[in-house]
């Protein structure tokens, strides 16, 4: 029986995170309800389904450990062991190691390392196990290929249960490398005597199996009692494949050890859909097969409508496709619970939080890379934003502080918001640290907005004391350029007394774009429309050069730099008169700049190809796409535009 | 829960008799073919008759004397299995379990 194990290796994985997170999300609702008993059910079952996994895939050490985890909770689900909070934050630490010795190597590797091993101690002694029987435990889960003697021998009624004594046996020796058996007839009566309901033959066998004793007992648990079946381990001989993977841990880490390994779990009916979108196109190609076999030009209206109906499935298979890549933010709203918990635990604070718009649906991979900046967000409020318990009460308010996380859709973009009701921006704070930094001239007349955006400066932190917390001042900058690198956008609002509120959007999807073409001379460029805010034929009077070359628009009142876009590209143009031209004002939501540009072709949607990828980064260029006609064209990056045309002006 | 073990088993190519409570599955397999069955699954928490009792009623009848018999519970202790042996029972699934659960444990007590 040699399966290869490593396709489900990563679907496991999969599924365990989902134990891991029903595991914790429990485990934080018994704490409210100790004495609910189907909960205690549930965390043991995840547990359970971790362990068996783990063992089955190939990854010993966390079977190994999770076993430990599993014992525990079985004492506390049977009442042995009262779940005080010592014992809950102990699980919660176990939590967070499976989940490492499930993204790395180690887990793998049959040896525990220190921190694992300091955890079973501990586990151990919350269970009062005798530590022989533990570390015989240990010794069973952990190694690979282990060796077995091991009697069978069934009672004599069991034929009147029903049970067959050799289906156990057929089984064994399935889930054994090494199996070979003996029947003792020794029991067996003379022909008068002999009671044909009766079993009188016992088994005698040795095996080699890299199944725990547990395993192999459970595999004779309908036929046989505890006290039926003998195992004894004979030697331990490690496997030599096992050998190799103990080798290999040292190295580099294994990419397929990274939990889910870019697995997207697709709901039957979405790919239903899908397949009926594919039965539809082959039946457009079919009509269309049929049209062009025998084409007459009186047949065109025929051609258009085929061409027609084949558009309208293509468009939306593009849509369906895309929506298997988009995954609700429960999976990393999940995390937060036990962030908030944990933190205003080892902080002394009340906090509630609440969340809405899990459901709010966004790209995978969008949702793994905004789950760290969010958690960042949010363990600022809880120590820097909410007051502690005196200090709220003292200025009126409620002792337990108020977090709450929103997600929703607004146009193309998902909003992200995370507010609390603590104590607000310190405008003054900030801006002395920011002169004091360097950050900003001292005397500059600056915004709220202004202000308020300098904490995600780099190495930016108001924090007095340096807590493990937060307030080292790295964080705030990583955040705002993660977001920066998903396409997205963060900003803060603030008032003093009543609370902070940090907005984060970010577009849907990553590879796909709603743009607007435009062409300078004969090539053709994309500007994304969500970064449009109008498109203007300047008036020449409008038209202002200043401080030497610099050229300005006045837009209603407002005062604009023009971006030559030819010039920046250093290519041919059609106009070069802005009054002649056209101008695109663009914003990155904190400036504007105007573009011009020779013409507006239209508004499409364009697939994203990395330029980084296949050439190397340009400024001022996101990406490409290849338009309808098969010409490639660029598509344009506005903040970073934005950032240009201020450069040019400091220049100036 | 008898709906989806009856779909389970349909699927894998049983033939399958079923009845509410142990009262009915009794006589209902007096009325299978041949008047016997290969496997019983029985649930514990049944109306008229419960599982217990019905598996000793089932174990008295010399058509299902060597039948294997599945028993359904909710509780894995050993207390419980303890007491299904002792009415007769072959081996149990523990609830909840998947459709590939069933098919497995059927393996355990049914000659293939």
């Amino acid at each position: 029986m040699n399966v290869d194990m490593d396709q489900f290796l990563s679907a496991f994985l999969v599924e365990a995170q989902e134990h891991i997170e029903v595991f914790e999300s429990t485990l934080l609702a018994v704490e409210d309800d100790p004495s609910n008993r189907e909960q205690l059910n549930t965390i043991f079952r995840c547990a359970h389904s971790i362990k068996g996994g783990a063992a089955t895939f190939g990854l010993p050490g966390v079977a190994g450990f999770t076993h430990h985890v599993e014992t525990l909770l079985d004492d506390i689900r049977a009442g042995k062991i009262q779940l005080t909070t010592t014992i809950s934050r102990l699980l919660f630490q176990c939590l967070d190691e499976i989940r490492l010795l499930l993204a790395s190597p180690n887990g793998a590797v049959p040896e525990l390392s220190d921190s694992a091993k300091n955890l079973v101690s501990q586990l151990q002694i919350a269970s009062n196990y005798s530590s022989d029987e533990a570390s015989s435990v240990q010794l069973e889960a952990a190694s690979g290929l282990l060796e077995y003697e091991f009697l069978f021998q069934p009672k004599a009624d069991i034929l009147a249960r029903g049970c067959d004594p050799f289906l156990p046996l057929l089984e064994l020796e399935e889930v054994c490398t090494n199996y070979s058996v003996k029947a003792d007839t020794s029991r067996v009566p003379s022909l008068e005597d002999f009671d044909p309901e009766q079993c009188y033959l016992s088994w005698k066998g040795q095996i080699a199996t890299e199944h725990s004793a547990n395993e192999i007992r459970e595999i004779f648990d309908f036929v046989a009692d505890t006290e039926d079946i003998d195992l004894f381990p004979i030697q331990q001989n490690v496997h030599t494949a096992q050998k190799e993977v103990t080798g290999n841990s040292g190295g580099s880490t294994n990419p397929s050890f990274r939990p889910d390994a870019g697995i997207i779990r697709v709901s039957s009916d979405k790919m239903d859909r899908l397949v009926n979108l594919i039965g539809e196109l082959v039946i457009n190609q079919s009509i269309l097969d049929a049209v062009v076999a025998d084409f007459t030009p009186n047949q065109m209206g025929n051609l258009i409508d085929a061409v027609a109906s084949m558009a309208r499935a293509c468009r939306e298979l593009q849509e369906r496709v895309m929506s298997i890549r988009l995954v609700p933010l429960r999976q990393a709203f999940g995390r937060f619970p036990r962030v908030v918990h944990d933190l205003s635990n080892s902080l002394g604070k009340q906090v509630e939080l609440t969340m809405s718009g899990e459901d709010t649906e966004l790209d995978k991979a969008l949702v793994e890379a905004i789950c760290d900046p969010l958690t960042h967000l949010i363990r600022n409020s809880v120590d820097h934003g909410l007051e502690s318990e005196s200090e709220r009460v003292a200025t009126g308010k409620s002792p337990v502080g108020h977090l709450h996380v929103n997600a929703s859709h607004e146009g193309g973009s998902v909003m992200l918001e995370v507010t609390d009701d603590g104590k607000g921006l310190d405008k003054d704070k900030i801006l002395a640290k920011a002169i004091d930094r360097g950050l900003v001239q001292a005397g500059t007349a600056m915004t709220d907005e202004a202000i308020h955006a300098l904490i995600f400066a780099p190495g930016f932190s108001t924090a007095d004391a340096i807590t493990d917390v937060s307030g080292r001042g790295v964080g705030m900058d990583i955040v705002r350029s993660t977001i920066d690198n998903l396409n997205g956008n963060v900003s803060v609002y603030s008032n003093p007394g009543q609370g902070t509120r940090v907005r984060i959007r970010l577009p849907l999807t990553m590879a796909i774009l709603e743009g607007l073409s435009l062409s300078i001379g004969e090539e053709i460029y994309v500007l994304p429309l969500t970064a449009i805010v109008e498109s203007i034929q300047p008036k020449k009077e409008d038209l202002v050069t200043i401080t030497g070359d610099e050229e300005v628009v006045r837009v209603r009142g407002e005062v604009l730099p023009v971006v030559r876009l030819h010039q920046l590209f250093n290519s041919p143009s059609y106009i070069s008169d802005p009054s002649k031209g056209l101008l695109v004002i663009v914003s990155d939501d904190e400036r504007k700049v105007a573009l011009l540009v020779d013409e507006l072709i239209g508004q499409n949607q364009v697939v994203i190809k990395s330029m980084e990828a296949n050439y190397r980064k340009v400024e001022g260029v996101a990406g490409a796409t290849i338009l309808g006609d098969g010409r490639v064209a660029l598509i344009l990056d506005v903040p970073e535009l934005v950032r240009c045309a201020d450069a040019a002006a400091r220049a100036a | 829960m008898r709906q989806m073990v009856s779909f389970t088993l349909k699927g894998a190519g049983f033939q399958v008799i079923e009845g509410s409570n142990g009262q009915e599955a009794l006589s209902r397999i007096d009325s299978a073919p041949n008047g016997k069955v290969d496997l019983i699954i029985t649930d514990l928490n049944m109306p008229v008759m419960d599982g217990l009792s019905f598996i000793k009623q089932a174990r008295t009848k010399s058509s299902c004397r060597f039948t294997p018999i599945l028993m359904l519970t909710t509780e894995s202790s050993d207390a419980r299995k303890a007491e299904g042996k002792a009415a007769g029972a072959t081996g149990w699934i523990v609830k909840p379990f998947q459709p590939d659960q069933l098919l497995k444990v059927i393996s355990k007590v049914l000659p293939a």
